[in-house]
């Protein structure tokens, strides 16, 4: 397998040497999210500024929003649904502030290799699961996974020495990993049903 | 979506986010008589008369225009900034003076380098795009494996498909991302290897 380079690489005398690894991705977290909506919140407030400006400059009929808003809030003294709003909109603040200094997610694990491979921990449970799966015993498994654990949960025809069988199937499957996560089996049998 | 346009995401949170929290706690705190605690002065009901009177100037138009304008153009910019990165066109090959210029197409080559990696067993398919990432030439790879796949002969696969790859390219510079995704579920291997 090889690309068509002009040459023949089963005869050279030293391998080529594989593309070295790019930094790692990291997912954006829901900033990714509330940038673009803070953005169409910009632009919203954009378009009611160069309405109310045509409006002011008599390009077009109508009454201005923004002055009639700020007429209708004038003198307003504060009642009881106050509380509960000024609540709401004090911990939709503090999520922003918070979400805006929390680290960016990392969700991906590198692979023993020398170009850079990476597997999501989604893919990696699902390595466990099929990995459980085809031990004799199990009928069915399902698994998740963060960077430093793998939790599968399996049901089995029985318990005994399966979980042990389990345990040895999933870490030899993601031993190619870096640094594979941490493997635990919980089992249950039709029993326990 | 650079980490530039994540960092002003950020900042951009962190403003209003502060904002709502200040602003939804004072409400709050007005509402239930607390706010003169803190602010003794603090008025029974909103006075917006003297934001009311500028409405009426006439530099108001003017102004709500180029606010407008100038907050429209800074949400569309911003906006187009979360846009996915476009792939890099060609490239300069090690060679190219005065008397030529030696260029390749790196989508090209990483097309047919995808291409040779999705034949390998466990492999059921990849793509990949050529990019500019923090500074690196990244070929960006995403491949899916069978739920069954030998992680490490994959692993193998990539490293031969990111050498030749490398060689084809000549470009030291170039980095290669590998991302391996898992299908959820296996499926019958038709062709014969």
């Amino acid at each position: 397998m090889s690309l068509d380079t002009g040459r023949d690489t089963s005869q050279s005398t030293s391998a080529p040497t594989p593309m070295r690894a790019a930094t790692q991705k990291s997912g954006s977290g829901p900033i990714g999210v509330i940038g673009p909506l803070l953005a169409v919140l910009l632009l919203a407030l954009g378009a009611l500024l160069l309405r109310d400006a045509l409006v002011a400059a008599g390009a077009f009929q109508g009454r201005q929003w923004l002055p009639s808003a700020v007429d209708a809030l004038d003198g307003f003294a504060p009642v009881r649904w106050v509380i509960p709003a000024g609540i709401v909109v004090a911990l939709i603040g503090l999520w922003l502030v918070i979400t805006a200094l929390r680290p960016r997610s990392r969700k991906t694990l590198p692979l023993a290799s020398r170009s850079g491979v990476f597997l999501h921990t989604r893919d990696v449970a699902r390595l466990a699961s099929s990995a459980a799966s085809a031990v004799d015993g199990v009928l069915s498994a399902s698994s998740t996974a963060t960077r430093k654990r793998v939790t599968v949960a399996v049901q089995a025809t029985a318990e005994t020495g399966l979980r042990e069988s389990v345990t040895s199937a999933v870490t030899e499957r993601l031993s190619a990993l870096q640094s594979p996560p941490r493997v635990n089996v919980t089992m249950r049998t039709p029993k326990e049903n | 979506m650079g980490r530039a346009v994540l960092g002003l995401d950020r900042i951009a949170a962190l403003i209003v986010g502060f904002v709502l929290l200040v602003v939804g706690l004072a409400a709050a705190a007005w509402g239930a008589d607390l706010l003169t605690r803190v602010w003794p002065s603090a008025p029974e009901q909103l006075a917006l008369r003297t934001i009311s009177n500028a409405f009426s100037m006439t530099w108001w138009s003017w102004a709500a225009g180029i606010a407008g304008a100038i907050c429209i153009l800074l949400a569309l910019w911003w906006l187009l900034a979360h846009l996915p990165r476009r792939g890099v066109g060609t490239l300069s090959l090690p060679g190219s003076g005065k008397n030529g210029r030696l260029s390749v197409d790196p989508a090209g080559a990483a097309s047919t380098a995808t291409d040779v990696l999705a034949e390998a067993p466990g492999v059921r398919s990849a793509s990949s795009r050529v990019l500019r990432d923090r500074g690196e030439l990244v070929v960006d790879v995403k491949a899916t494996i069978e739920p069954s796949a030998d992680l490490r002969s994959v692993v193998e696969a990539t490293d031969e498909v990111t050498a030749d790859l490398a060689q084809v390219l000549g470009r030291d510079d170039a980095r290669a991302r590998i991302q391996l995704g898992v299908a959820r579920r296996g499926r019958q291997q038709s062709r014969v290897r």
